[in-house]
């Protein structure tokens, strides 16, 4: 009798769990059977009615159903898995034609790229940065600076000008004076700020940026100057770029230069940018004159400096491809916005 | 500066350049006068000279008149004219198919109202020759028919527009130009040919320098019987080529050799010179002088001036000369002058009347004394050629104080060191002989005396460049400089503000940059908020920061608020399409230390916020959103500054342009710093602005005292963290007294709070709100039991009962 049932229990149990559906289904008809209290365990129950010779066999026998189902439903629970994994797999509601959420980015104004980018570069080389007032005093944006009291090279700067001999500075270049005045030498520091003149157009902001270096030692020339230069030119704009140096006259260097570089766009073929020249301007540049060391307390026998500065907008215009330089005051969304 | 090279021809030659300027043109820009731009003038093709062989009228057309015209080929070409100053026989120019006239004009063979033309009879501005006169342009009789116009009558030129360095006040002149193109290509400068003036008979006009310190030197020329007429074409030709006008023979010839050598002159009627008396000094007293230009200027005093005898001015020195004294037709005799005067003289003298001249732009970067008597020479020759009756009368040259030029004594190497490239010793003399200086060599030493005319030459630097620009720029070579520095640190304010910039792009922000300038209404508007910002901590405004010279309204002051500048991109960018954004500006703002005499700047952060984004699902509150925006950024602020103790409290003294009662001043460990608050409406309704906005202002010079502060890293617990949500319902409350509490209760276990939910029910007071706070315990030692946090919630509860 006791076989028999076992045997009826072993191959309802068979049915059972082959006509589930996935592994919890699985897991629930085992318990049915195998668990604490399933039917083969109510069945084992029985053993204490039988005489100890059957006992035995009838343990035995509980034993094979017991492993014989384990077996079935080790086998069947690892299809079942295979099975629903494949589901999964075989089904997406992903819908890749949607677009991303929006995610918030802010951004940096391209003037602020610049600068950051030039100071980063020239940092390499032992650059550091000062700051000074953009109202500065009369004597320090001209006179410390080698221009003379109605001297004609004042006229060179449209200058705006304030109470108590203040003006708008209309170079960074104060800025060295400051610091040659206050700190020790040698040294190397870069001048970036805002600068004013009383101009505006198409190509003329009132109010733009400029980062001017200084860079004062024992011994310094023209070629170290070059080295910067060139130094600078290349890391910013690219390797193959050159650069050349055109006379010209600035009051606080002699000698001095103004620096043009390869044109970028056209790698000096020649194009609308650089009017077919090859060739776009960038900065000034020259040797420090003696008189403004000597106006600084420096002595011009025992140091000698060179300094150089370039427009940030332009370097902007020119990176970015941009014609109007109103572009950066305006702040418009969809222009700053392409600068993620 | 405009330069002719067929006038450079006359002091150098450059014949070849006037076919083909390029080579003159690379190495002028290489030596530091770069030309700018390069015009050809004549060089046309298929222009040539013609006969009209017979004139009648266009059959359609009364204007227009059909020419058989002979261009040197064996059959007459027919051209429709539409002048009408020609008439048969009369040599003209024609321009015949294939000719390019200036502007891209191309002649074709064309059809005018069904009659051929065959090219065009041509007007001197057609050609490039200069403005339009009457008509076309009619040849002499018996003119060279067929050959070409420009190659016959020598039209040829090349014009350079030539940026002058203000050093180079000797290049400001053809014979200055001449000198520097005869070093540079080393070409011999042209005689020029002027003969010795017959001794003039006695002194009429009285000559007297009052201030030799002004007017080094003064030649005065007195020439009787002349003939005020236009001038002769080659004169006018001149002029022009360089962009002048002709008025008459004299004034012509006086600004002929201000472009020709350099000397500005001016010419007197001799016959209006109250006592023939002449006085060179500064104004005495203020007056009106009426100028040649026919305005009216008010003189001060002190301006150098040419005086009569009672001290009334006749000339401002160098400037410009009076109406009263000047050429007219009737004028028979007259009185010349060629002066030095100083530089910075003539400058002030011209700022402060406010008359720029070709004259003073050449005095006041420096003239040479010694080209004075050569030009006074030059003129009275050109004059007597024009003027054969024309009699000197008296001459003289007052010359009180001769200036000698320094020489400058160098060696070799100290030019070679400078540059960083190697240029021989017989190199370098070569090039100062090129360049016209005097040159010793002693003990390997070079003695240098710069010609009188190179004003601009001072100390060594100023030869080292001359070596540089002659020998090439192009030969420096590049090379990094190897020296040993001190570490160097960056400016503590640059490293302050590029962190407020990093902190504010993080949290999503867009920088703006704007001119530092305030309108003339923005700065009313903050003068009137002036007592406001005293009570938020920044200075007050007492006066705008005026601009003394301002460009426009818009550079009416330097800016005293972020403000300004953030509502007007926030309009900007709202009228084109951008119902939401959130923008900020780190920059410098300004007042005026009256007591001291100075101006402060500070560094302010502005932040200007509208609108939602179209992805912000979970609204908070509506219209408030920009509000809350704007304080959690200022929360990420402070906790990335490390400032722990900050928050809102209601200012005295109320902004204007912000919600009376949506305002506050941010007060930060105990100190006011800025404020913050929602837009005033009425300002929104003006910019026609549906929704909400909001502004913060930060004084970041208050915040950076003590920055970067130490940041210390906690360890964190590995036990796990329990949440509890606890609402209260409160009829005041502040966040800090709710943390107290919380923190009290919790002891050490306290890890967060936050609010997550609040609610106003219809039935609460004003100012009653339910709140949900979300407390974070954690022990250090393990799990924690819920008889402690039972007891914890208990304490909170107790606590709140009591308030």
């Amino acid at each position: 009798m006791s076989t028999e049932k076992i045997n009826q229990i072993v191959e309802e149990a068979k049915a059972s769990f082959q006509s589930c559906q996935n592994p919890d289904e699985l897991y629930k008809s085992k318990v049915k059977v195998l668990g604490k209290k399933g039917a083969l365990s109510l069945v084992m129950q029985e053993m204490k009615n039988l005489s100890p010779e059957e006992r035995p066999a009838f343990g035995q026998s509980v034993n094979e159903a017991k492993k014989s189902l384990e077996s079935l439903y080790a086998s069947l629970s690892e299809e079942l898995v295979k099975q629903e994994m494949a589901q999964k797999l075989a089904q997406s509601m992903l819908d890749p034609e949607l677009p991303g959420f929006e995610v918030k980015t802010g951004t940096y104004h391209p003037i602020e790229l610049v600068i950051r980018e030039m100071i980063d570069i020239l940092s390499r080389i032992g650059f550091s940065v000062r700051l000074g007032p953009l109202i500065e005093h009369d004597d320090l944006n001209f006179t410390a600076l080698n221009f003379p009291e109605d001297h004609p090279a004042r006229e060179m700067q449209d200058t705006f000008y304030m109470k108590h001999d203040h003006v708008l500075r209309t170079h960074t270049s104060p800025i060295q004076v400051r610091t040659l005045r206050s700190e020790s030498l040698p040294l190397r520091i870069l001048a970036p700020g805002s600068v004013f003149r009383c101009d505006s157009d198409t190509t003329h902001a009132p109010n733009f940026y400029q980062v001017e270096g200084l860079w004062v030692d024992k011994k310094v020339s023209m070629a170290h100057l070059k080295g910067v230069v060139d130094f600078f030119a290349k890391s910013y704009f690219g390797d193959k770029t050159q650069t050349r140096f055109r006379p010209s006259f600035f009051p606080f260097t002699e000698p001095s230069a103004e620096v043009d570089c390869t044109c970028p766009l056209c790698a000096g073929q020649g194009c609308r940018v650089c009017s077919k020249t090859g060739w776009i301007e960038i900065g000034g540049c020259g040797l420090v004159h003696p008189n403004v060391l000597k106006m600084s307390d420096v002595d011009p026998d025992q140091w000698q400096g060179f300094a150089f500065g370039f427009g940030v907008e332009r370097m902007a215009m020119i990176k970015y491809r941009l014609s109007d330089i109103r572009l950066f005051n305006e702040n418009d969304l969809r222009f700053l916005e392409q600068f993620r | 500066m405009k330069i002719s090279l067929k006038w450079i021809h006359d002091f150098v030659d450059v014949a070849d350049f006037l076919k083909d300027p390029e080579v003159l043109v690379k190495d002028l820009t290489a030596a530091g006068l770069e030309v700018e731009a390069v015009e050809q003038m004549g060089n046309l093709e298929h222009v040539v000279v013609a006969e009209i062989l017979e004139l009648g009228k266009h059959p359609d057309a009364n204007r227009l008149t059909l020419c058989q015209v002979n261009v040197g080929e064996a059959e007459p070409v027919q051209i429709i004219c539409g002048a009408s100053n020609h008439k048969q026989g009369d040599f003209v120019v024609a321009a015949l198919p294939g000719a390019v006239l200036p502007g891209d004009f191309k002649i074709k063979k064309s059809k005018i109202r069904g009659v051929e033309s065959f090219g065009m009879l041509c007007s001197n501005k057609e050609l490039g020759l200069g403005e339009a006169g009457e008509g076309i342009l009619i040849l002499d009789p018996g003119s060279p028919v067929g050959e070409n116009y420009f190659q016959w009558s020598d039209q040829q030129d090349v014009l350079l527009e030539i940026n002058v360095t203000p050093n180079r006040a000797d290049c400001l002149s053809h014979l200055g130009l001449a000198r520097e193109i005869s070093a540079l290509m080393d070409r011999p400068l042209k005689e020029i040919n002027i003969k010795h003036l017959p001794q003039a008979q006695g002194q009429s006009v009285a000559l007297k320098v009052l201030d030799p310190e002004q007017c080094s030197r003064y030649v005065g020329c007195e020439v009787q019987n002349i003939n005020v007429t236009t001038s002769p074409q080659w004169l006018q030709e001149r002029l022009m080529s360089v962009g002048l006008n002709s008025k008459n023979n004299i004034v012509d010839l006086t600004n002929y050799l201000m472009m020709g050598v350099g000397q500005p002159m001016h010419a007197f009627d001799r016959d209006k010179l109250k006592d023939h008396k002449i006085e060179v000094g500064p104004a005495p007293k203020a007056q009106k002088f009426k100028a040649l230009n026919d305005e009216e200027y008010e003189v001060k005093g002190g301006e150098l001036s040419i005086l009569n005898g009672d001290g009334d001015a006749l000339a401002i020195a160098g400037v410009m000369g009076g109406a009263e004294t000047a050429i007219s037709e009737k004028t028979k005799n007259i009185f010349l002058e060629s002066a030095h005067f100083l530089a910075s003289s003539v400058r002030r003298s011209s700022r402060s009347l406010g008359i720029h001249s070709d004259s003073s732009y050449r005095f006041s970067r420096g003239c040479y004394s010694g080209t004075c008597d050569m030009a006074m020479k030059w003129m009275v020759q050109e004059i007597q050629k024009m003027c054969p009756d024309a009699k000197v009368t008296s001459y003289q040259d007052e010359w009180p104080l001769k200036t000698e030029p320094k020489t400058i004594v160098l060696t070799p190497a100290e030019i070679t060191d400078r540059l960083g490239f190697d240029v021989s010793t017989e190199d370098i003399k070569s090039i100062f002989k090129k360049l016209g200086f005097e040159l010793y060599e002693a003990q390997g030493s070079l003695k240098l005396t710069p010609p009188g005319y190179r004003v601009d030459i001072h100390c060594k630097e100023d030869l080292i460049e001359e070596v540089g620009r002659m020998w090439g720029y192009d030969q420096i070579p590049s090379i990094l400089p190897q020296s040993s520095l001190p570490p160097s640190v960056f400016d503590k304010n640059y490293l302050f503000k590029n962190k407020i910039v990093d902190l504010c792009v993080k949290a999503g922000w867009n920088q703006n940059v704007h001119y530092h300038f305030e309108s003339k209404q923005d700065s009313e508007l903050q003068s009137e908020n002036s007592k406001a910002m005293g009570s938020i901590g920044f200075q007050a405004l007492n006066e705008s920061v005026k601009i003394s010279n301002p460009l426009s309204e818009q550079t009416y002051a330097m800016r005293s608020s972020m403000y300004g500048a953030l509502l007007k991109s926030f309009v900007h960018n709202y009228r084109h399409g951008k119902d939401n954004g959130d923008i900020f500006e780190v920059g410098q703002i300004f007042r005026e230390d009256l007591e001291n005499k100075n101006y402060l700047e500070n560094e302010h952060l502005g932040l200007m916020t509208w609108g939602q984004s179209s992805g912000f699902w979970n609204k908070p509150q509506p219209g408030a959103v920009s509000f809350y925006q704007l304080k959690g950024t200022l929360g990420i602020l402070m906790s990335s500054l490390k400032i722990k103790s900050w928050k809102l409290e209601r200012a005295s003294e109320a902004m204007s342009f912000l919600h009376p009662l949506e305002q506050f001043k941010i007060v930060c460990e105990g100190k006011s710093i800025g404020f913050m608050g929602q837009l005033h409406p009425e300002v929104l309704k003006s910019f026609k602005i549906n929704g909400e906005a909001a502004f913060l202002e930060l004084n970041l010079d208050l915040l950076k005292k003590g920055y970067p502060r130490s940041a210390k890293i906690q360890d964190y617990s590995l036990s796990p963290m329990v949440q509890r949500d606890i609402s209260l319902r409160l009829k005041s409350w502040s966040m800090d007294q709710v943390t107290k509490v919380f923190k009290k209760a919790s002891g050490a276990l306290f890890k967060d709070l936050n609010l997550v939910d609040q609610y106003q029910g219809e039935d609460f007071e004003v100012g009653e709100k339910s709140l949900t706070f979300r407390l974070s315990l954690q022990s250090e030692k393990g799990d924690l039991e819920e008889k402690q946090l039972l007891k914890i919630q208990d304490q909170i509860f107790a606590a709140f009962k009591e308030i």
